[in-house]
């Protein structure tokens, strides 16, 4: 491998053969794909034929890290976990910190490809360059909390770095998550439902060898100031953190409240940041490498929770809190600890939740039919126990609330498609449609579904700079903007949090020069990203994707926001399809069936991809 | 002389092993905490704590080395390894009650802080480098003096309520 910051080495294991292989990076990967989610999009391209069934043994996962895990580049310690998802037949990925990229990378390998499925439970223990594939079967039903636990004691070492599955991956949740270090999960589109249909409980991974740079003296001096930046004014993650979210969004009218009907909630200052941050957050954690420090722990001292740790990020908070009508700070955190133990992704948890407690509400859902749950928006015993049932699949009822809100809402009919608040299956992030509609425009064209980390577009509303009660066919370039940008990021892989420390980006291109030795400026890799991101939307129409799924709950069209500050807020559906159609123009992909047009593949060196999806 | 020792308070730590790659980096020029003479430890959920050399009076370490590698400076206090009498026996390892020596995984001997005293002009790199200042190069009875300073602040924020 001629650039530094890789190992220039993967693993691609096979569980139904018990077979470990040791491979190569392909030289041009790195130039190409940067690492990440960018191998795990090209691994997903080259192994996942069209017709596969996300649960079958011929979907592939594939774990990576990219050029700065292991680096004193901050907030690198991260890893991808990649593959097509059960929840939405797309490409499916997500992204954790911790301490398991950075080890993983000091075991000797860049990424982990895994393949089939082993006859019975089993676990994968990579310890630097022996890789053994072993029983699990002692591990049935275990949470993901003592998963890790046990086989920290079983291995003999605490510094082993464990990625795993709780009872709801082991049981086939659609959005079922996986968790190391405790709270960091690779929480969205059901990446540990595809590890528990290959009978796969956990990766562990000891990694005692240094990793390369290709200029370490000048990177020590270099990464002292950006640390210092990393405490900086705008850094409010490792202060007061996201949760300040949930009472500016109140303000603003944006805050998504029972199952997004409302826009404010009544009890918003009962789980607001503020008061978190005073009365639960027990300590402010980081992960390695990481000078910003965001995981505000909460820890529940008395009471009915009494005991119950939970780490609680915006995100988190909204979901099992407002959009659920929940207004308590230790119900809230019961039902993540009950996320993270069981492995269930807290977004897709609660707006399923918070879905079915709408369908309850309105008559659809009987006591009979929730088996016995009172499911009324506000009711947290309720919600404590559904998600309970949910994680450990107990009942016809959670059952199917386990396939994810979209199939729970075709089985169930009565137009609850409606208000299922998802988009191609992915349960949506905390930014409304109606009220945040560039931000709307970037979950829908998002390849991995409804989400907001994929172009970051909702900031344009957050912060007022576009009118965001309307949309028009200039909105495309910012959110293509945003894909290929934070394409790189998760590539690179780093922390979004991080971003406001780069105000000017060519520092992150200089890190890349210090780190590999390839001296390139940013453009060239948002030039990798935009491929990388093209390649994932080629991997969708090969799976069948077209312009047609790039559309909202229809409750985002028919059902306008009234209240103190929105007036008649609705997306219009010309407005949407003008907004498509510049989003496809400026992406180059043809219009009408929003698939890339062939030569803008060939334009991106992707003359494989065209040919394959028929352009 | 009083000498002085790197302190962590637990309260700013967040466990981002900074220090550890921050330390290897600086005394072998390569990144690999496990190279570091520092070590972060975290006990679930949130205690978080990185400790290196103590610089003991009658140090347990030079005590069970039978080489004879160890030996500390009368005046600062800190130990030595001598790497060419050191054989990796980790039998020093296991008698420092604070866990802070290690066998370095490369060359296999002892490896110890000495508060960076001939790299990173002499400033211990972890504390100069720590994002959260949880990291404090101090003189012992410093550390005295500091809690002395806390209680009396709490003691004036209660005069202040009232």
């Amino acid at each position: 491998m001629e650039l530094k910051g890789y190992t220039g080495k993967y693993l691609d294991i096979d569980l139904t053969n018990k077979e470990v292989k040791l491979k190569e990076l392909p030289e041009d990967w790195a130039k190409n794909y940067i690492g990440g989610i960018g191998f795990g999009i090209k691994t997903c391209w080259d192994n996942i034929p069209k017709d596969v069934d996300a649960l079958s043994p011929e979907n592939v996962i594939s774990f990576w890290t990219g050029p700065f895990a292991g680096t004193l580049v901050p907030v690198s310690s991260k890893y991808t976990a990649v593959a097509k998802s059960p929840l939405t037949g797309t490409i499916g990925f997500g992204i954790s910190s911790g301490y398991f990229g950075a080890e993983l990378k000091r075991a000797g390998y860049d990424g982990v490809v895994i393949r089939g499925k082993a006859d019975k439970l089993s676990y994968i223990f990579i310890d630097d360059d022996v890789v053994q594939i072993k029983d699990a079967t002692h591990l049935t039903g275990k949470t993901t909390w003592e998963t890790e636990d046990i086989l920290k004691q079983e291995l003999e070492d605490k510094s082993i770095r464990v990625a795993s599955i709780g009872s709801a991956g082991e049981k086939l949740v659609r959005y079922a998550c996986i968790t190391n270090a405790k709270n960091r999960h690779i929480g969205r589109n059901g990446l540990g439902c595809v590890m528990g249909s290959k009978n796969f409980k956990a990766l562990a991974v000891r990694g005692t060898n240094e990793v390369v740079v290709d200029d370490l003296k000048t990177l020590l001096k270099e990464v002292k100031q950006l640390y210092k930046d990393c405490r900086g004014e705008k850094m409010y993650y490792g202060r007061e953190g996201t949760p300040i979210k949930i009472l500016k969004h109140d303000k603003k009218a944006v805050l998504a409240t029972n199952n997004f009907q409302k826009m404010t909630f009544d009890g918003a200052e009962n789980v607001s940041g503020e008061k978190m941050m005073e009365e639960k957050v027990r300590k402010i954690i980081a992960c390695e490498m990481c000078a910003v420090a965001c995981d505000h722990v909460n820890v529940i001292k008395k009471g009915k929770y009494k005991g119950t740790v939970g780490s609680i990020d915006f995100e988190s908070l909204w979901a099992l809190g407002p959009l659920c009508g929940v207004d308590c700070l230790d119900a809230v955190t019961k039902a993540v600890q009950l996320c993270d133990t069981l492995g269930t992704d807290t977004i897709s948890t609660g707006v399923t939740v918070a879905w079915a407690m709408e369908c309850y509400e309105k008559g659809i859902f009987t006591k009979q039919d929730t088996d016995g749950l009172e499911l009324n928006f506000g009711n947290a015993d309720a919600m404590i126990e559904l998600i309970e049932r949910i994680g450990n699949r107990e009942g016809e009822f959670a059952k199917m609330l386990g396939e994810g809100s979209k199939l729970a809402a075709q089985k169930t009919g009565k137009d609850t498609i409606n208000f299922a608040m998802q988009i191609k299956g992915l349960e949506t992030s905390a930014y409304p449609f109606r009220v945040m509609q560039t931000g709307a425009l970037g979950h829908a064209t998002c390849i991995t579904g409804a989400f907001y980390q994929r172009s970051g577009s909702y900031q344009y509303d957050e912060k007022d700079a576009v009118d965001r009660y309307s949309l028009d066919d200039s909105r495309g370039k910012l959110v293509a903007d945003g894909e290929d940008d934070y394409t790189v990021v998760d590539s690179l892989i780093i922390c979004k949090f991080s971003r406001r420390i780069y105000p000017d980006k060519e520092k992150l291109a200089y890190l890349w020069n210090l780190v590999t030795g390839e001296k390139i400026k940013y453009q060239d890799l948002l030039d990798r990203g935009k491929k990388i991101y093209t390649l994932g939307k080629c991997f969708n129409v090969r799976h069948g994707f077209t312009r047609q799924q790039d559309y909202l709950p229809k409750r985002a069209y028919e059902e306008p926001i009234n209240d103190h500050i929105n007036k008649e807020a609705v997306v219009k559906m010309d407005e949407w399809d003008k907004a498509l159609d510049g989003y496809y123009e400026y992406r180059k992909w043809d219009k009408k069936t929003g698939i890339p047009k062939k030569e803008t593949l060939k334009e991106l060196d992707l003359d494989d991809a065209a040919e394959e999806i028929g352009v | 002389m009083q000498e002085k020792i790197i302190v962590c308070d637990n309260e700013k730590c967040t466990g981002c092993r900074i220090c550890e790659y921050v330390c290897a980096a600086v005394h072998e020029e390569k990144l690999n905490p496990r190279l570091s003479r520092i070590r972060t430890v975290r006990i679930d959920p949130v205690f978080d704590l990185a400790m290196s050399c103590r610089k003991c009076d009658n140090p347990k370490c030079l005590d069970a080395c039978a080489r004879n590698a160890i030996s500390q400076d009368p005046e600062t206090k800190l130990i030595s390894i001598d790497k060419e009498k050191c054989d990796g026996c980790g039998y020093c390892v296991d008698q420092c009650r604070f866990g802070v020596l290690s066998i370095g995984i490369d060359d296999k001997v002892a490896i110890v802080c000495d508060t960076c005293r001939e790299k990173n002009d002499g400033k211990p790199a972890c504390v100069d480098y720590c994002p959260k200042e949880a990291l404090e190069y101090v003189a012992i009875s410093g550390i005295d003096d500091e809690k002395v300073k806390k209680f009396h602040h709490k003691v004036q924020e209660n005069i202040d309520k009232k």
